[in-house]
């Protein structure tokens, strides 16, 4: 080197500036955007809630009869509903109706006395309540009921069969609610009593015992002398079908397959626009991206609400790793461009300095390239079988998604080299889930078991790097739901 | 706060070993950024750039050389990438453009020597001042400079050819080069 160049190094090489703070500030807000993320969890927070609100709300009809049963009620046993340990069978999660015995449990006089029925289920009475009919939720706890008295019966109401409109009534009738998961609703069941057999209730087919309005017998109270109360007028109770829809949530794991697709490849250098005439155009080498798939793995939670018989809206929350290996081999420190397109449209060329060759010689190494994203799934799922025993459901469902940590190996405009520029990368992205499964229960947990493919929307990178990048995966969701 | 605990608390993503190199290193690189650019915000937005790429890329420093090259050399690509994406630049590296300079008195700030110095290459036009920056300082050959660049190799050896001569001139009027030309050495203290 001359002594020109020398001393022109010498001298620039003392020459140094003190940068203003604005510069720090502007790297360490890139380097560690950590404080962008209250507002975007107090979004997902938001959702959530909201999710979670509609789903106690669809509880809460459940769990208010007054919402469910529209009468007429002009009983006056009110007191003696008060009277008794309602709150205690409220403490016990538990209560109790009335229906007549049928045969067995019939008295002396030949009058039937009340038969109580314990119901299991979260159906709970309130002073309030205007239960002109018994209330059940399991055809089991009925059917068992009916064998025999509960010792610990509490007779919310009791039915005077002397009553001559209820005389005239040879089927008594009873609302049902079915609150299995599945069939939440309420159904209105005739049971035939006061000498009818009582047809088998194991076969009681719940979608048979729908009937939409019921006019329920006369009842009249009586007191504990087993008088009549004759304050209490016979009632006509009209009970609307309401069907009543009960979230569930579901909780999966889903190891799969991933991969990516390419749907677009890198530019090469002649078609770099804002360059200078003189520019000498590189030879376009049309390199091929070696890449081999690797196991991925999805985690979350999915809540479902019924819309009707056969579909089911979906929402919750996914976490998902997606990957796959580039085959590469180490080079030595080069540079390396890239075509990148500007706002404009406009393409310029960008350099970086890269040891990933795109070659298969000596010191072959498998780039790993990787996509954890936080997902917030919608859907559809629609019951294709629905029976007691087993369920086979199709879903979709598209999730918007923040990528948390990504890491693509981009091939260079030569296709010689690969290069990582994680300012290329998307923060958000769009996930797209299709998947089948059965749903079953064993050993009381109620499982959900089928394939499931996934597939990234839009590409890995940004607009501005024309290469195009999609993750995919097909895997085997296993999940388990939960009441 | 050894380089060694600085480059793996960088490597572990800590912000303040991230400012320590940040710290250490910026002013230089700020210098070096000010001879490619227009003016001092150009030059500190290269600098931050620069400095982005420099942590994203940190696990690819190996230890073989002086970390400081290694960020230099980045900081320079980071300039020329930025300049790159300026239509003027494309022209001026062109040779048929760069061909009529002309140079006043005017031009010449009167500054401490080393700063003198920077200023004098900045008064150069852009595709000389690049071409000179990347050959005489930065030590690519024409033939890397040329794949920088996107420019013939010959292109980069002419431009270089005038961008010296220019640049003496320049010093010689501000006395901070010495006559003869044939010397072409620097006058130690001048202009302080």
């Amino acid at each position: 080197m001359m002594d020109f160049e020398e001393s022109l190094r010498e001298h620039t090489d003392r020459f140094t500036l003190t940068p203003s703070r604005r510069v720090w500030n502007s790297i360490y807000n890139d380097l560690h955007p950590g404080s962008k993320w209250p507002s975007k969890s107090i979004s997902l927070m938001l959702l959530f809630s909201i999710i979670i609100v509609g789903n106690v709300n669809i509880g809460y009809r459940k769990s208010n009869p007054s919402l469910l049963i529209s009468t007429q009620n002009n009983f006056s046993n009110k007191e003696t509903l008060q009277n008794t340990s309602t709150h205690q069978q409220k403490k016990n999660n538990s209560h109790f109706i009335t229906a007549y015995q049928a045969t067995s449990h019939a008295t002396n006089q030949g009058i039937p006395e009340p038969l109580l029925i314990p119901v299991d289920n979260d159906l709970q009475p309130t002073p309030f309540d205007d239960l002109t009919s018994a209330v059940l939720t399991k055809k089991q706890s009925l059917n068992n009921s009916l064998k025999g008295y509960s010792t610990n019966s509490i007779p919310l109401k009791s039915i005077n069969p002397a009553n001559k409109t209820y005389n005239s009534d040879i089927n008594n009738q009873a609302v049902v609610a079915n609150t299995s998961p599945e069939q939440l609703e309420i159904l209105t069941v005739q049971i035939p009593i006061l000498g009818i057999k009582m047809p088998d209730m194991d076969k009681l087919n719940a979608g048979e015992l729908i009937n939409p309005q019921t006019q329920i017998p006369s009842a009249v109270a009586m007191n504990k002398d087993g008088n009549e109360n004759k304050e209490s007028q016979p009632s006509v109770a009209k009970i609307s079908l309401k069907k009543i829809r009960k979230g569930a949530w579901t909780f999966y794991l889903n190891p799969s397959i991933s991969s990516a697709r390419f749907t677009a490849a890198p530019l090469s250098q002649s078609n770099i626009s804002n360059t200078s005439p003189l520019m000498v155009s590189a030879p376009n080498i049309t390199a091929n991206r070696q890449y081999n798939a690797r196991l991925s793995l999805s985690v979350g939670a999915t809540s479902t609400l019924p819309i009707n018989d056969r579909f089911q809206f979906t929402s919750g929350l996914m976490l998902t790793y997606l990957g796959y290996q580039t085959t590469s081999n180490f080079i030595h420190p080069t540079f390396a461009d890239l075509i990148l397109k500007d706002k404009t449209g406009s393409t310029y060329l960008k350099s970086y300095i890269t040891h990933y060759g795109n070659g298969l010689g000596y010191g072959q190494i498998q780039l790993n390239n990787y996509s954890y994203q936080f997902a917030v799934p919608i859907g559809l799922q629609y019951s294709i079988i629905n029976n007691q025993k087993i369920n086979w459901e199709i879903g979709s469902s598209i999730a918007p998604s923040v990528v948390i940590a990504a890491q693509s190996y981009i091939l260079s405009a030569e296709g010689r080299n690969y290069l990582t520029d994680p300012g290329l990368g998307r923060r958000f992205n769009l996930l797209a889930n299709f998947e089948s499964f059965v749903t079953f229960k064993s050993s009381g947990i109620k499982w959900q078991i089928g394939p499931r493919f996934g597939y990234q929307v839009f590409s890995s990178f940004k607009n501005m790097n024309p290469e195009r990048e999609h993750f995919f995966d097909y895997g085997l969701k296993i999940g388990i739901t939960g009441k | 706060m050894t380089e060694e605990n600085i480059l793996q608390g960088c490597l572990e993503n800590h912000a303040t070993a991230q400012e320590a190199l940040y710290n250490r290193f910026s002013p230089k690189m700020l210098g070096v950024c000010y001879r490619y650019a227009h003016n001092r915000e150009d030059a500190e937005d290269m600098l931050q750039e620069g400095f982005i790429k420099v942590f994203a890329q940190i696990r690819q420093f190996k230890n073989t050389g002086a970390l400081e090259g290694w960020i230099r050399k980045i900081i320079v690509h980071t300039c020329i990438n930025i300049l790159k994406k300026n239509k003027k630049f494309s022209d001026s590296v062109d040779i048929i453009h760069a061909d009529n300079i002309h140079m006043n008195d005017h031009n010449i700030p009167s500054l401490l020597q080393a700063k003198q110095v920077v200023e004098c290459i900045r008064i150069l036009p852009l595709g000389y001042r690049t071409v000179l920056n990347l050959y005489a300082i930065e030590g690519f050959s024409h033939r890397e400079i040329s794949e920088i660049l996107d420019i013939e190799e010959s292109t980069s050896r002419s431009q270089y050819t005038r961008a010296r001569g220019l640049l003496e001139e320049i010093l010689i009027k501000k006395k901070i080069l010495q006559k003869p030309r044939e010397k072409l050495k620097m006058v130690s203290g001048a202009g302080v």
